[in-house]
């Protein structure tokens, strides 16, 4: 006892910390530990010693659990209870929590038991508290209850070494006869408390608290997973209902947890008045909070008062705000109750209690934002529940007064006019009062008001997203409107006050501090557009304000900064509140915006949708005037072209995507049903819409054109604004037919077309290295974003003719530098002839990348024609790792984006073409890294990246090969073309021939036959044989090359078994060798490729043997020799052992056992084998033998299992397996 | 459209004439090289900052310094100049490694240099020191490679010759 006292309190000092360490160690490995810990609870007074001693206790148990009689486990909880309650003096407060946390897992433990009277054991404990009968023994009771609560739900329990079964069990056993018990019970000891009036005086020795705390717990129970959530017959909206689109809730579901605790709790919660005491009492706690911090806020420190009472409100609120969450069967049903009397009155009561908290709001925030950290607690607490409720109700609850609800008007003294008022007008008084105090300011940013902002305006876009298009009651639009209204001066006040902030993280944290502010913004979003007519002209004025007082700034020469900033933050927010985010789907204005500028045609008045947007293009095109160009930042300009690209996406020439169509549903209905929708061009007379192809499109069109190029020529070195243009903005101008097609026409294209190949022709020309001749120069990327978006213009071109000579005029630049490069091979040593060859590359990147039906013809005919070329940059650039990662890349995306429009002919010089390149990058020997290599350290490491990202991009060269099989075969079907089995590996032979290396892979090439057709399967083969040398253990460790590896690998096994049977002896050695590598991989996904791979391999030797064919023939015997079976003997072995004994979860049992039922099929001698060996394991022990010997018949023949390999089968053996493994795990490992 | 004498001419390494050439911060990239403080570095990171929220970019270089090793770093701004070194690798066959640690290095053409010594100076060059020194006392046939830029010359890998059959 001594040595464990000595050794916990060394753990607190460094310099005994590892011997006391290993003295603990020792203590809980030793097999009298039970005894030992019952001796130190008993009689050590060493506070640090008790604490080691409970939590060994627990650890203990669980493993001697099996051989403990069970008085003795009985014994374990009484005296764990008596240790809790009867010892003097009582046991300190963080031994206590120990001690009864490990009662909690003593009880679970012994839960499923049998012969176990499970209430017996609750109740007993009950019974000690009762009959110590003192306040503090209560209190402990209250607490155990909590513990046991929290250990018998799955997510907050210990390991115990068992099945996920016991745990689930345990979870449903005391869901469905305790719980509410439990809750009932700290709900009627809060209550007599709370009625005594003992809570409020602090004089129950926080009983109440306890109780409280235990009514949280109990109501935090995980109840969704039987499916009680929003029941088919609940009032709930259904899951789907209308979310404002782009506004990513997935991360903010949290702050809106839905309890749903199913009709068996209803009496409980919601009979009238069950829940009053509770109600009143939160009240009481935060008035008597409230009067001791008023008292306490003259003095220094904020948060003065009772703690106990501060604690009593904390958990009040917990369990109100519980209550507001409620949702689900809980409440009546439409047909049970057809107006939703409890749920209202629930509302009602839920809306009340927080009223009494929050309000006067200035009050509330005013605290919170004197950092009183109770002030602080409250109104996120508050803001918390307003979010549920919110979430849960329906938005004409929100407006009706709280008079008018059931339950009735109440003459609440302490909330005079209550009746009058609802909870939208709260939710309103509470946002307005936290935008005035300053949320929105960088210095609250991550605190509690800015938390409690968002949870707020989350709020509110539940509510405005749940109402459809015509039915925003007027309140909340209005609330809506005056709440932006104060987000817009709020923020540009914020803006302005930190415009000078150094740091301003932004830059630093890059995307991701951008991506906040997004978030950020696309919350206010919706809350704008539910009052269009309000909100977007006061954004116009801003606009126009801020732009004025640029112009001023400069004009007399003062510093612009404040201007900049304020006019950046617009010009951040305006495309957030008129157009979602493109995410790949056909974008079409906001319904809300859509109905307004609707209604806008029919009255003929300018629409403010419009009107916003037209300012917002002026101020981009600002930078089209010389003069206003100098006073624009570059990081304004690079929102301005990122807000121009989103509003384009949206509204400019919608014609072709719908987006009209969705216009005209809405002037239809905006006309009372008898207008006529234009939904053609030229269907009707009606003046053409804004920004249409034929209403002034085209002028905007062309002035976004002009911008972009003053963006990639007039700020030299900002990349940031280049790359805005280049990626965001000239896509989003080329994204749609009808642009495109207008694109092509205008001088300004012209203009951006000839400064790409102006600029890639001087690539190599380094700027400023001519003095006084500044050249046009992009860095690389821009070349790719931009001849990308030149490739697909040639969409708006319907001619043929003309879309070749469009194509031609846009590659033959590239062509040239291109051959320039290749002819000049001496040049890559040199840092000029890199940027070149680099720049060219991205340049034909773009052009790949842009490949459309249209124009695919001519841009294979291109590729096909340098192909030689291409090789001969790669072989000079093989030095440089840029240069050759970007070639790999170039024929990755060339064979990705072209494979699918090849005919076999074409396919076939493509495949060729990428067995060069492979063959290429092998010859280069960069996949060789020394292992000193590079010099130092950090250099080697980067060779090794360099290298992975080189290995993969040939590994997704290949993956896309196999896409162009399809069209192979699908071609050869239309023409039923029978000689399918003379399909010849017309490349494989080649490389073949070339190599010298792979021999009897390929079949006889028959001459004209060899040239048109390829066999894609011998082309990924041959490839991979070459690939997978380079694929180190090194590589192995970046987790993306593993996956496309294996991806690959199970992919080929599938499609083409029958061509793995037929290659030569190494090449599927080295196949399998990776397989099996895989199916040992600690990675699932890995795992999971390798399980469908060998279960490809088993299916295939299945339906040979059946079908009386070869199948993998002597492959299947390459290692019998060497006295292991063979191959497929060998993969079901490492697949079931690893079942077995490795993985614990049962996360791969179905791939598993879809890859072990034909392997077992064709191995059963080996499966036998197998068996046998694990039945040896448990030699001597005859019960689990003979467990075992059941569970393995029930495996091979449980369930009508047949000895074929179909669905049904497959059904039953995954069920077969899982039971197996269940049964069998525990003994086998036992061992 | 494309000047040919624009596009096609400039020094190459061996000229002798520079030894660096100059070029937009803006467009050296990670994996690319540069000098700093007179070294030439190979760059391992770069990040873009602006002076100010409205400020003009620059960039932010992590480099490490390709013949000692060391770490180093530099801000310029994005569209300014800066100095890229020329970098070449030759691989020589080695022919003789006498105690001092100078080397006999034979190129393609037979032409033997004995200027060079084994690698030295840090951790890692002696780690390749010591294994160039243990492969060549095994009778092991070795290529290595040198590395030059800016004048410097420095042996940086080792490999063992490629059989001959």
């Amino acid at each position: 006892m001594t040595a464990v006292e000595q050794a916990a309190q060394g753990l607190a000092l460094p310099s005994l910390r590892a011997n006391a360490e290993a003295t603990l160690l020792e203590f809980r490995r030793s097999p009298h530990a039970l005894p030992a810990c019952r001796h130190i609870l008993e009689h050590s007074q060493v506070t640090e010693a008790q604490f080691q001693a409970a939590s060994t206790l627990r650890d203990a148990a669980l493993r001697d659990w099996t051989a403990l009689p069970p008085q003795e486990r009985s014994g374990l909880r009484q005296f764990c209870l008596g240790a809790l309650l009867h010892r003097t003096p009582p046991p300190a407060p963080v031994v206590a929590s120990q001690l009864m946390s490990t009662l909690a897992v003593i009880l679970k433990r012994a839960w499923l038991d049998d012969g176990v009277d499970r209430g017996a054991m609750l109740s007993e404990a009950e019974a000690a508290v009762t009959q110590a009968s003192t306040a503090a023994a209560r209190r402990i009771g209250l607490q155990l209850f909590a513990a046991v609560i929290s250990e018998f739900s799955p997510t907050t329990a210990s390991a115990m070494q068992l099945p996920w079964e016991f745990h689930e069990r345990c979870r449903a056993s005391l869901e469905t006869e305790f719980l509410a018990g439990l809750f009932a019970h700290g709900s009627q000891i809060a209550r007599s408390v709370a009625e005594s009036g003992a809570a409020l005086n602090a004089t129950d020795d926080n009983v109440c608290v306890a109780s409280l705390r235990l009514m949280s717990a109990a109501l935090a129970w995980d109840f969704t997973r039987d499916g009680a959530a929003g029941g088919p017959f609940g009032f709930i909206q259904p899951e789907g209902h209308l979310r404002p689109a782009g506004n990513d809730r997935d991360g903010e579901a949290a702050d809106a947890v839905r309890i749903t605790p199913g009709v068996g709790w209803r009496e409980t919660l919601l009979a009238p008045g069950a829940m009053d005491w509770l109600f009143r009492l939160n009240t009481a706690a935060h008035a008597s909070c409230a009067r001791a911090d008023g008292a306490s806020s003259h003095g220094a420190s904020g948060s003065g008062g009772n703690p106990k009472v501060d604690a009593l409100a904390g958990a009040a609120r917990g369990v109100v705000a519980s209550l507001c969450a409620l949702s689900g069967d809980v409440f009546p049903s439409a047909r049970e109750e057809p107006g939703g009397e409890t749920r209202r009155r629930h509302f009602a009561a839920c809306v009340r209690a927080l009223r009494a908290v929050l309000l006067p709001a200035n009050a509330a925030v005013a605290l919170a934002a004197a950092g009183s950290a109770t002030g602080e607690e409250n109104l996120e607490d508050g803001a918390r529940a307003l979010c549920s409720l919110a979430e849960v109700h329906p938005v004409e609850d929100f407006v009706t007064p709280l008079g008018a609800m059931p339950g009735g008007s109440t003459n609440d003294a302490a909330d005079p006019g209550s009746n009058d008022q609802n909870a939208l007008g709260m939710l309103g008084e509470l946002t307005l009062a936290l935008i005035a105090a300053g949320a929105l300011r960088g210095e609250h940013e991550g605190g509690a008001m800015e938390e409690s902002l968002r949870m707020l305006l989350d709020a509110w876009g539940s509510l405005i997203g749940r109402v459809g298009q015509f039915g925003c009651p007027p309140e909340l639009a209005n609330g809506a409107a005056a709440v932006f209204q104060a987000y817009l001066h709020g923020g540009l006040a914020a803006v302005a006050e930190s415009a000078y902030d150094d740091d301003d993280g932004q830059e630093e944290e890059g995307k991701a501090g951008a991506a906040a502010l997004d978030e950020r913004l696309s919350l206010i979003a919706p809350i704008a557009r539910a009052a269009p007519d309000a909100t977007l002209p006061l954004l116009r004025q801003a606009l126009d304000a801020k732009k004025r007082a640029l112009a001023a700034t400069t004009a007399n020469g003062a510093d612009p900064t404040t201007a900049l900033e304020e006019l950046w933050w617009l010009a951040r927010l305006v495309p957030h509140v008129l157009a979602d985010a493109f995410d790949g789907e056909i974008p079409l204005p906001p319904d809300s915006l859509a109905e307004c500028r609707a209604r806008a045609t029919h009255e003929e008045r300018e629409c403010p949708v419009d009107a916003l947007a037209g300012e917002y293009v002026q101020l981009t095109c600002l930078c089209l005037d010389e003069n206003a160009r100098r006073a624009l930042s570059p990081r304004l300009l690079e929102t301005l072209t990122w807000g121009s690209a989103r509003w384009t996406d949206t509204y400019l020439m919608s014609e072709d995507t719908g987006g009209s169509l969705h216009a005209a549903i809405f002037a239809h209905n905006a006309l009372g049903g008898g207008g006529e929708g234009r939904v053609y061009r030229g269907a009707n007379k009606a003046k053409p819409a804004a920004f249409s192809e034929a209403g002034g499109g085209a002028n905007v069109l062309d002035a976004l054109l002009r911008a972009a190029f003053v963006c990639l020529t007039a700020w030299p070195g900002e990349t940031g604004v280049q790359k805005a243009a280049a990626s965001t903005l000239l896509p989003a101008l080329t994204r749609r037919r009808a642009l495109c097609r207008t694109c092509v026409n205008l001088p300004a294209w012209k203009q951006v077309m000839d400064a790409e190949s102006v600029a890639l022709a001087h690539s190599a020309a380094v700027a400023g290295a001519v003095p006084g001749h500044q050249t046009l120069h992009f860095p690389p990327e821009i070349h790719l974003g931009l001849s990308e978006a030149l490739g697909r213009a040639a969409e708006g071109l319907n001619d043929e003719a003309q879309s070749q000579e469009y194509i031609a005029r846009v590659l033959t630049p590239v062509g040239q530098v291109l051959s320039a490069v290749a002819a000049a091979p001496g040049d890559m040593k040199h840092p000029a002839g890199e940027s070149r060859a680099i720049a060219v590359i991205q340049a034909l990147r773009g052009s790949v990348r842009a490949t459309i039906a249209r124009s695919q013809a001519s841009v294979f005919s291109f590729f096909s024609q340098s192909f030689e070329a291409l090789l001969a940059v790669q072989r000079a650039g093989a030095h440089s790792a840029q240069v050759s990662k970007l070639i790999l890349k170039l024929t990755e995306e060339l064979v990705a984006n072209q494979a699918c429009f090849l005919g076999p002919a074409h396919a076939g010089v493509l495949c060729r073409h990428c067995l060069r390149v492979v063959e290429e990058y092998r010859a280069s020997g960069r996949g060789k890294i020394g292992a000193t290599e590079g010099g130092s350290r950090s250099l080697r490491a980067e060779r090794v990246k360099e290298c992975y990202k080189e290995v993969k991009a040939m590994l997704r060269m290949l993956t896309h090969v196999t896409n162009s099989d399809n069209d192979v075969e699908d071609e050869e079907t239309a023409r039923g073309d029978s000689h399918r089995g003379s399909v010849l590996a017309a490349a494989a032979a080649g490389a073949a021939a070339s190599e010298g290396r792979v021999r009897g892979g390929a079949g006889v090439a028959t001459s004209g036959e060899a040239l048109a057709k390829v066999d894609v399967a011998q082309v990924v083969f041959i490839g991979l044989n070459t690939v997978i040398p380079l694929i180190t253990d090194e590589l192995l460790t970046f987790p993306k090359l593993c996956h496309q590896y294996f991806a690959l690998l199970a992919h080929m096994l599938e499609a083409y078994p029958a061509k793995v049977a037929a290659l030569p002896p190494d090449m599927f050695n080295s196949l399998m060798g990776t397989l099996e590598f895989g199916l040992k991989h600690a990675d699932v996904e890995v795992a999971r490729e390798s399980l469908a791979a060998a279960g490809a391999m088993g299916s295939f030797q299945h339906h040979a043997s059946v079908d009386g064919r070869a199948g993998l023939g002597d492959h299947n015997f390459l290692s019998a020799s060497s006295g292991q079976g063979t191959i497929l003997a060998r993969l079901m072995r490492t697949t079931l052992s690893r079942m077995i004994f490795e993985d614990a979860g049962m996360d791969l049992v179905d791939a598993a056992a879809d890859a072990l039922l034909p392997l077992m099929l064709v191995e059963r001698a080996a499966f036998e084998g197998v068996a046998g060996e694990l039945l040896a394991k448990l030699e001597g022990d005859a019960g689990a033998q003979a467990r075992v010997v059941g569970a393995l018949r029930e495996l091979t023949t449980g369930n009508g299992l047949t000895d074929r390999v179909d669905r049904a089968n497959k059904r039953r053996f995954r069920r077969n397996m899982s039971t197996f493994l269940t049964e069998t795990r525990s003994f086998v490992r036992h061992n | 459209m494309s000047d040919d004498e624009d596009v096609e001419q400039f020094e190459t390494a061996d000229s002798g004439a520079s030894t660096t050439i100059p070029m937009q911060a803006g467009n050296v990239r990670k994996g690319g090289f540069m000098v700093i403080k007179g070294r030439p570095t190979k760059v391992i990171d770069v990040t873009t900052s602006k002076t100010g929220k409205h400020g003009h970019a620059k960039c932010h270089f992590t480099a490490t310094d390709i013949f000692t090793g060391k770490k180093m770093e530099e801000l310029v701004p994005s569209s300014h100049n800066l100095e890229v070194p020329i970098v070449s690798r030759e691989d020589y066959t080695l022919v003789d490694l006498n105690d001092e640690g100078f080397l006999g290095l034979m190129d393609d053409s037979g032409n033997v240099r004995e200027d060079l010594k084994l690698p030295s100076g840090h951790d890692d060059a002696e780690a390749l020191a010591r294994q160039i020194q243990a492969q060549w006392d095994e009778g092991k046939e070795l290529v290595l490679t040198v590395l030059k830029s800016m004048g410097e010359e420095q042996v940086n890998a080792t490999k063992e010759a490629p059989k001959q059959d």
